[in-house]
């Protein structure tokens, strides 16, 4: 197993997070993260899928992502450093959000 | 000006539809009001589900979209079944849906459903209209991908205020689908690759999918699997791709196919996959199958390469591009190199097809034999005509025993194997082939799961022939259950109710009946000098007789149970 990045440039239309986040679901591929966001151009969005796959199903997830109609280009990018530090960096924040959790859940459940 | 509802007719006009199937309902009747002035040829059928699959026989026997049309929520919802066969089955298929009216979305209005939320792992691709200026190129777009590349369907949804509101009638005159890949031209490269592989072969085996089919490239694959002189063995979805008559031609493969071409592909040291996807059905276990073959897979769906089984060279492209290539390729190797013999293999392969052929043994005075029943109708269709099964034995027999001359001459449900597939693609095959004789062959579990289309048959005066082999049970659960459960028959068997003569007659058809083997030929006969109406034809066939081959799901390929005699 490895960790891979891809960067998918898509259509913005109604829909295609749906078609995508569907298309994982239905052919049993893991998202670890996903993020969306606009480009310059307003009909075109970025996202960005975090997978831990074998390199089998990697080329199967790229062939069924690239038959959506919406989907533009799709590029695997290698685990790099850079994106690691900040990955990590997501996490520890995460860690952080999940520590904090119970207390306030605490608080709630006192002032209620 | 036009309404929306005007210029969807006028923009399957612009595709050139000739003919929709469907049923009106509150949310698509803008849409039925032009219709009436429209030359496209409506059928109104008797439930959603049949209008898909009419408009599959259509699609499957003209290679042009079939179109089905429904209104909103549970008309739509019925659309699901036909949308997930057409995509599992690669056929172009267009369907319109209405929906609610923009304000009303996502409210839970009165018959509101998310069609395109529900269809999206079904369809190939899904719009929602929400202006109606869209419209025109809206539908020009999805013509232009439920029919090109790997065909499948594509599902249009439109509010009712979207169909009922003011726009303009412009048809598009380029299509913009940035994302769409054309398809590409295979490569030169490996095509050498694969006819050098080819001649050094020696014991080829032509494996043809369903894409020689949708490609229209049978004449190709007969010029290719002439020139390579190796053996062909036909899918389910390839009944007819290439002559069964054809001294080549193994037959199909797979779970119940003839034990010579599961044998051939067993054996062989390099499988030629062309527009085929190494279903389970084909290979059993996966893990077992033709252990020593090397793989061409020319697919034009770059995801089949690879999905199932690796492929040694692989080839993107349409298969009439690619099959034809191929042939060209293969006759240049054997120019320059020698021509290639087989002389060894084809004596094995003999030895497979004569050792283990197909057989079943019709008593004089025993019970009716569903494959004597099949056999009958190949003899007098005699390779003509087409053939529409259901899902089930009398599928897998009907694949087994009737020999095709033609392409697109057999039309059955592979992929999803939807039960109740019959009667309406029969009545669809009719409409896209008036010329054609038309024979459905049909399980009694099948035929009851969308016999209430006998009634759009009749009205709309299309004659076929509906030969229901009833042997009073789910008949492959059944054999399932004999062969693995025991013989403990749960929930499997199915009275003789109805009668199927009364019921074809309550519907405006004719009803015939065959109980005993003399019975069947002068029932055929008769079934076929009636041209103004169907017939169904009731087979009160053996509920023991089971179909052979078989080969235990998830078994290997070299573990082909034969049937008692059959060793």
């Amino acid at each position: 197993m490895s960790t891979h990045i891809l960067s998918v440039l898509v259509e913005n239309k109604p829909g295609v997070l749906a078609r995508v986040a569907g298309l994982f679901f239905r052919r049993g591929y893991n998202i670890n993260s996903l993020s969306v966001g606009p480009t310059q151009d307003a009909a075109i969005s970025h996202m960005t899928i975090a997978l831990s796959v074998e390199s089998h199903p990697l080329e199967q997830i790229v062939k069924q992502l690239d038959k959506l109609v919406n989907v533009l280009d799709i590029e695997d990018l290698e685990y790099h450093e850079a994106i690691a530090a900040e990955m990590d960096a997501i996490n520890a924040r995460l860690q952080r959000l999940a520590e904090l959790r119970p207390v306030s859940d605490a608080s709630h459940a006192e002032s209620a | 000006m036009t309404t929306g509802a005007q210029s969807l007719i006028r923009s399957l006009e612009a595709a050139g539809v000739e003919v929709v199937f469907g049923i009106p309902g509150g949310a698509i009747l803008p849409a039925y009001d032009p219709i009436i002035e429209s030359p496209i040829r409506h059928i109104l059928m008797r439930h959603e589900q049949g209008a898909g699959h009419a408009a599959e026989g259509y699609a499957q026997v003209t290679g042009k979209a079939g179109v089905c049309m429904a209104t909103s929520g549970p008309g739509a919802t019925n659309l699901v079944t036909p949308l997930a066969d057409a995509m599992m089955d690669s056929i172009p298929l267009v369907a319109i849906t209405g929906q609610v009216p923009r304000p009303a979305i996502g409210n839970d209005a009165f018959q509101e459903a998310d069609i395109a939320g529900i269809t999206m792992p079904v369809t190939k691709h899904s719009y929602k209209v929400m202006d109606p200026a869209d419209i025109p190129a809206v539908i020009a777009e999805a013509f232009h991908i439920a029919t090109t590349g790997r065909p499948g369907p594509v599902l249009v949804d439109i509010p009712k205020d979207v169909l009922q509101e003011e726009t303009t009638f412009q048809w598009p005159t380029t299509i913009n689908l940035p994302g769409y890949r054309a398809t590409p031209m295979p490569n030169a490269h490996q095509i050498r690759a694969a006819a050098e592989m080819i001649r050094t072969a020696r014991r080829p085996v032509i494996y043809a999918g369903g894409g020689i089919l949708k490609s229209r490239a049978a004449a190709e694959l007969l010029r290719f699997a002439e020139a390579t002189g190796a053996p062909v063995v036909t899918t389910l979805m390839a009944r007819g791709a290439f002559p069964d008559l054809h001294p080549q031609c193994l037959g199909m493969p797979g779970m119940h196919g003839n034990y010579a071409a599961i044998t051939a592909m067993q054996r062989s040291d390099l499988l030629i996959a062309l527009g085929a996807r190494f279903d389970d059905r084909v290979t059993g276990k996966l893990a077992a199958f033709a252990p020593d073959a090397k793989v061409i897979h020319a697919d034009i769906d770059p995801a089949e390469i690879g999905k199932n089984r690796d492929a040694d060279v692989p080839i993107v492209g349409d298969a009439k591009a690619v099959v034809g290539a191929l042939a060209d390729a293969v006759r240049h190797k054997i120019a320059v190199h020698g021509p290639v013999d087989l002389t060894a293999w084809w004596s094995e392969v003999d030895g497979f097809k004569r050792d283990h052929p197909l057989r079943y043994e019709q008593a004089e005075d025993g019970p009716l034999k569903p494959q004597f029943v099949i056999d009958r109708f190949d003899a007098a269709l005699d390779g003509d005509g087409i053939v529409v099964t259901g899902v089930g034995q009398h599928q897998m027999w009907a694949s087994q025993y009737v020999r095709r001359r033609h392409p697109n001459t057999f039309v059955s449900s592979g992929g999803l194997g939807t039960m109740g597939f019959a009667v309406p693609a029969a009545l669809g095959a009719k409409v896209g082939a008036p010329g054609m004789r038309v024979v459905a062959i049909d399980g009694d579990g099948c035929f009851q799961m969308t016999a209430q289309e006998l009634a759009t048959a009749a009205i709309e005066k299309i004659p076929m022939t509906i030969a229901i082999l009833n042997n009073e049970h789910l008949g492959m659960v059944r054999q399932w259950q004999t062969l693995f459960y025991d013989e403990r028959y749960s929930e499997t068997h199915l009275p003789p109710v109805p009668d199927y003569v009364k019921l074809a007659e309550a519907y405006g058809c004719i009803g015939l009946r065959a109980e005993a083997p003399e019975d069947v030929e002068p029932v055929i006969d008769k079934a076929f000098g009636i041209d103004d109406r169907p017939c169904v034809i009731d087979f009160r066939v053996d509920p023991d007789e089971m179909c052979f081959p078989i080969v235990p799901a998830g078994s290997s390929n070299d573990d082909v149970l034969l049937g008692a005699g059959g060793a």
